[in-house]
């Protein structure tokens, strides 16, 4: 059945959240996501363990054993639940920042280019296209050995530089769309200043696809996060994020599956229900493309 | 009276991949104050691009010549800010479709408000109160409500009143009206017009409008221009133009309007053949290939704008004395 875009006195958010709310998958992803998130930020003070402490008399001991810890500990004794969820929090924070901070730099790059187009659009976009161009898993490596290994601002820096070039190229895209529309020219008409067009009535008509994006980037980043600390180029001993548990699970795959399977576990449980959510978005957002 | 806006000469082209497109030629016309100029013609003769011009709103690929003086500050050619400073505040604009012409987030408080608090230096509050008056100043029902409504949720009708709410929030003294009813439904369009003549009289403000409706000029006009081809053909009183119109175009214009009084089943009268396209008017006088009275000379040589008593005319060979009656 197809619903028809009518205009309804509820209005496009409370609509959007009503095509939401009646999205099983996105519905049961979202509470999903903040269950994952609340036990990450909270779960850790609750637990006898600490992230890095070391269990002398349990060592390498499987999940569901006669002691405290839940899902095991690694090979040094340490408790896996509290190791996972510092994880989860670690790369949750890095993913939520490196999606906003792509989020405003793209935002504004890309409708500033879009608005005012000719000259300073292209050598806006070739910028762009010349830094998708770089090979970043090299810069990164070179940032990282310019710095301390694992500084988290590295980190940033490098998953940020990449972020925002496909959210730049989006709101392009869309402001290029939206900046032929009557309401423009009238905004024009009663003197409206460049940055008044751009901030009050170009973004904010840009925001659906950008949210969709967006939320559909946080899972790029924590992936991406996962992938540099995977090769020890992200977070460092003792601290943990899901990509190095990951790893160090996969040193001790044939022995102790469960050191992987748990960090692996919440990471894709958390990739999934974020795409799920961002596709729920997308439908509440754009019922005419689905 | 002294003129309030003052055009003169001014000139639209458009550059396109097949070369230049001559949009307006030699557009010169004076505003006094308290005026209403109706400005007639069809589709792409060129009324709604001069206005354009003048509001400093032409697509990139234009290219504009001659002067627009509104009082002292000359419009075309002027940098942005200065442009700025003045549309909107001295000089505003109402669009053809009030459906698309109203930002879909902003509500209706906003949008007015925008412009007073950019021009005037209103804060929310003040913005608010006077964006209530204004809302009942143009008629719309229930004003307190509608303030916080987003244009969705208002009728056609009702946005056009918000967007003349929204041109008259500073006063101008000048109102561009481009095909202000064209979008709505007959019995709007009267309550419309009746509106914007009744808001003229009351703040003696010069009115612009473009129309292709001779009907529509007729009501509310105190002068008429008629365009064709990107020029004008002839322009004077309303009571001239309509009495005893002296160019063929115009003429036919008004023959082809529908005339509730005409008995029986009368066939509409339609003026044969097409617009001209402008990337390639006719040689001589551009109406000539649809003239009933064309002769070699309206194919070979292009009439000249002769202007005498109040009235002028393009035409080599004007239709005078009570022809038309």
């Amino acid at each position: 059945m197809t619903e028809l875009a009518q205009p309804s006195a509820r209005g496009f958010w409370a609509d959007a959240w009503r095509r939401l709310r009646r999205n099983r998958a996105a519905m049961v992803s979202a509470s999903l996501i903040v269950v994952i998130s609340l036990l990450a930020f909270i779960g850790p003070s609750f637990s006898p363990h600490s992230f890095d402490a070391i269990d002398w008399d349990h060592m390498a001991v499987p999940p569901g054993g006669p002691n405290d810890h839940w899902l095991g500990t690694d090979r040094l004794g340490r408790d896996l639940y509290v190791r996972t969820l510092a994880g989860v929090q670690i790369s949750l924070q890095i993913g939520l920042l490196a999606t906003l901070v792509s989020l405003c730099i793209g935002v504004a790059f890309g409708a500033t280019a879009g608005y005012l187009g000719g000259r300073i659009d292209n050598l806006m976009m070739r910028f762009v296209d010349i830094l998708y161009s770089l090979p970043y898993i090299f810069i990164v490596i070179i940032l990282s050995t310019l710095f301390d290994r694992g500084n988290i601002l590295v980190l940033f820096l490098a998953i940020g530089a990449v972020g925002w070039l496909t959210m730049a190229r989006i709101v392009r895209g869309q402001t290029l769309s939206i900046k032929r529309k009557e309401f423009i020219e009238a905004a024009l008409a009663s003197g409206v200043g460049t940055g008044s067009i751009l901030a009050r009535h170009i973004v904010p008509n840009v925001i659906g696809p950008v949210i969709i994006y967006a939320t559909l980037t946080i899972p790029q980043m924590i992936l991406f996060e996962s992938f540099l600390s995977f090769l020890g180029l992200g977070v460092q001993e003792p601290q943990a994020s899901l990509g190095s548990l990951i790893n160090e699970g996969a040193q001790e795959m044939e022995s102790a599956v469960w050191m992987l399977l748990v960090p692996a576990g919440f990471l894709v449980t958390l990739l999934t229900c974020f795409n799920f959510l961002g596709d729920g978005l997308r439908d509440a957002l754009d019922p005419r493309e689905r | 009276m002294s003129a309030v806006l003052s055009i003169r000469d001014l000139a639209v082209r458009f550059a396109t991949p097949d070369g230049e497109v001559p949009a307006v030629n030699a557009f010169s016309l004076d505003l006094a104050a308290g005026e209403c100029v109706g400005i007639v013609g069809e589709s792409g003769a060129g009324k709604s691009q001069s206005f354009l011009a003048v509001m400093g709103l032409l697509a990139g690929n234009a290219s504009v010549s001659g002067s627009a003086r509104l009082g002292e500050t000359e419009l075309l050619g002027n940098d942005r800010n200065a442009l700025n400073a003045v549309r909107g505040s001295k000089l505003a604009m109402i669009f053809q479709d009030p459906m698309t012409s109203l930002t879909p987030h902003l509500r209706v408080v906003d949008q007015i408000g925008e412009s007073l608090m950019r021009h005037r230096g209103f804060t929310k509050a003040q913005a608010r109160s006077r964006a209530l008056e204004l809302l009942r100043l143009v008629q719309v029902t229930d004003a307190e409500r509608r303030l916080d409504q987003y244009p969705h949720e208002l009728s056609g009708g009702m946005r056009q009143r918000v967007m003349i709410a929204i041109a008259l929030a500073c006063d101008p003294d000048v109102l561009i009206a481009d095909e202000p009813t064209t979008a709505l439904d007959v019995t709007i369009q009267a309550q419309i017009l009746a509106l914007l003549a009744q808001l003229k009289r009351e703040r003696g403000m010069s009115m612009v409008l473009v129309t292709h409706d001779l009907g529509v000029v007729a009501g509310i006009a105190d002068r008429v221009v008629v365009m064709y081809g990107g020029r004008i053909v002839e322009h004077g009183s309303v009571k001239d133009i309509l009495v005893s119109p002296q160019h063929p175009y115009t003429r036919a214009l008004l023959a082809s309007m529908p005339r509730i009084d005409e008995v029986g089943n009368a066939p509409l009268q339609a003026i044969g053949g097409q617009p001209p396209n402008p990337r390639r008017l006719p040689t001589g006088c551009a109406f000539h290939p649809r003239c009933a009275l064309a002769t070699e000379r309206c194919a070979a040589e292009a009439p000249l704008l002769s202007v005498a008593s109040g009235r002028g005319v393009a035409c080599h060979f004007p239709i005078r004395g009570g022809e038309h009656d």
